[in-house]
């Protein structure tokens, strides 16, 4: 997957709405997932993820560096606006596993059966990221769900690289525990449960 | 450059942690925030250009009205791009087929509305408008057996969008006039229940006769209000129409332009004695009466000027704000879908499809569309 071109970067700094909503086009998704993941609720999501942009386009012309600044850049922001709103609402843990409302409109192809299925594996999936340690929680939602690279989260998370990946592989390790524990959920060993066309990444945000 | 490193993500994990929370940004969510960017980007600018006079007026008036007059340019590839993003493309195909009352049914609208919303060229738009309202043809068509209760919506769209292309694009009449006189044919086929007839009968009339009466008095307003290009005469003229425009209350569209109206109108007085027309007043009064009435009993001549003037007026402002093509129904869409992204309080900003595209509707259709609704 590429990201965008040198030329909206240079827009973006410049304060051009049409280079940041052409990030947009391209980050959103994941910006979205990511704060999904971060505030358990997709409305909040959806304004946190539009306030990061309006960040953006005001601050756009402080960031030094090409598109992949950016994105480290407007993580990085979605990663405070979660934290401030974390911080305000203190209802962290409660409403993990009620917050599909959202995800539906995806599913509206499939029969009721898959529909079922995805939503609970999504709620056991959910429900296992939030008994991971908060670090590793940090750590694996930032590496998977928004696709940074771990020298990219351990300069947001101001980490060492070594401990950002010693979070990760212990992250993945509890994780992968938890999840097969439930009897439900996908086995971590197995691609059978998923279909091999969807590689890890390309296939959301294209 | 960004994704090298994934030797080091274990694949099953990011598999199952994609699928538990990246869902796909829904296609009026994207639009609304594109609408804020660009409406925020405007704002930016008049901000730190040398000085206007319309600034001082928008810094404390919450700068809702003049900015979010201008159209975000490039605004179309973007949809495009947004449209292709993300799964919600599936439904968007998906709702293609659908038909009024089907749960896709408002994401076909809605896409319809989006791409009129970013379609300038009055050709054009001319060209969208005549072909969506065949396609409410073929729905009162596909429908008028099975669910006739949404025949008069559909009836008070066609005439909707049929004025404006008449309005807007006389070039292309003639094919106009051709579809009205289908639908009334198709309408004559269907022998709907008697309520409903009354209620398609009120949709069909109310609009074409808004079209005959008064697009010339409101575009030599229009045009008088453009050339003096005074922002502060047109704030005035503006506010008081919209306020008349809206008092009548649609479900829909009614508290987006409502808001703005009352909050534009707060530097309004001061400068409405001097150089508000007096057009202005006389539409408060005439528009007031009419539009409650419209419903039951489809008064020929009130009815059209409620219905119309609220359209044409956003005109001038949007072509003396900044660039050039000036396209009617634009500036509205613009202040409804702005306003909410940039109010503090989000917690009223309904995140449904229906209400955001509810907000592009634009203000004319709320008088002439609410009988055709209420009656169904």
């Amino acid at each position: 997957m590429m990201l965008f071109s040198d030329e909206i970067a240079d827009g973006v700094r410049r304060g051009d709405p049409d280079a940041v909503g052409e990030v947009y086009v391209h980050l959103a998704d994941r910006l979205l997932g990511y704060l999904v993941a971060r505030v358990h609720d997709r409305a909040t999501a959806e304004d946190l993820l539009e306030a990061t942009f309006i960040e953006l386009l005001r601050k756009g012309s402080t960031i030094t560096g090409g598109p992949a600044a950016i994105k480290v850049w407007l993580f990085r922001s979605a990663y405070f606006n979660a934290l401030d709103h974390i911080r305000k609402v203190k209802r962290r843990n409660e409403e993990i596993t009620d917050d599909f409302s959202g995800f539906d409109f995806e599913d509206t192809q499939d029969g009721p059966d898959e529909i079922a299925l995805r939503n609970e594996r999504r709620s056991v999936v959910r429900a296992a990221m939030a008994h991971v340690s908060a670090d590793q929680r940090a750590v694996l939602q930032m590496r998977y769900v928004a696709e940074l690279s771990a020298p990219e989260v351990a300069e947001i998370l101001g980490k060492t690289e070594g401990a950002v990946r010693s979070l990760q592989h212990r992250g993945e390790r509890a994780l992968a525990r938890l999840l097969e524990g439930s009897s439900s959920a996908p086995r971590m060993t197995s691609d059978s449960d998923f279909p091999p066309s969807a590689p890890s990444d390309g296939s959301q945000t294209s | 450059m960004d994704h090298i490193d994934h030797a080091d993500r274990n694949p099953a994990i990011a598999e199952l942690l994609e699928d538990a929370y990246i869902g796909g940004v829904g296609l009026d969510t994207a639009a609304r925030h594109l609408w804020v960017i660009h409406s925020e980007a405007d704002r930016l600018k008049e901000l730190a250009g040398p000085g206007t006079e319309a600034e001082l007026v928008t810094t404390t008036a919450e700068s809702d009205a003049p900015i979010r007059r201008s159209i975000p340019r490039a605004a179309v590839p973007i949809l495009a791009l947004v449209m292709m993003m993300s799964s919600s493309g599936v439904a968007l195909a998906a709702s293609q087929g659908s038909l009024p009352g089907d749960v896709l049914y408002p994401v076909k609208r809605g896409t319809e509305t989006a791409q009129l919303i970013f379609t300038r060229s009055p050709q054009a738009r001319a060209q969208l408008q005549l072909a969506f309202a065949r396609n409410r043809l073929d729905e009162i068509r596909r429908i008028g057996d099975t669910r006739p209760e949404h025949v008069p919506a559909l009836v008070a769209d066609i005439t909707i969008s049929l004025e404006e292309v008449e309005r807007e694009a006389p070039e292309v009449a003639s094919a106009s006039q051709r579809i009205r006189q289908e639908t009334g044919e198709q309408i004559a086929q269907l022998r709907l229940p008697g309520p409903i007839t009354q209620a398609v009968g009120d949709a069909l009339s109310a609009a074409p006769s808004a079209q005959t009466t008064t697009p010339a008095p409101v575009a030599g307003e229009s045009q008088t209000s453009t050339t003096s290009a005074v922002a502060s005469t047109e704030t005035p003229t503006t506010t008081e129409t919209e306020i008349a425009g809206t008092r009548p209350g649609s479900d829909n569209a009614g508290p987006a332009v409502g808001e703005d109206a009352t909050g534009a109108s707060a530097p309004g007085p001061t400068v409405t004695v001097s150089d508000a027309p007096s057009e202005a007043d006389t539409t408060t009064a005439t528009t007031t009466p009419a539009a409650p009435s419209a419903g039951p009993s489809a008064g020929a001549t009130p009815a059209p000027s409620g219905s119309s003037t609220p359209s044409a007026n956003p005109s001038p402002s949007a072509s003396a704000n900044d660039d050039g093509p000036v396209v009617t129904p634009r500036p509205h869409p613009t202040e409804g879908g702005g306003q909410e992204g940039e109010g503090t309080s989000r917690s009223d900003d309904d995140p449904t499809g229906a209400a955001a595209s509810g907000h592009f509707v634009r203000p004319a259709d709320s008088p002439t569309d609410e009988p055709a609704a209420d009656q169904s």
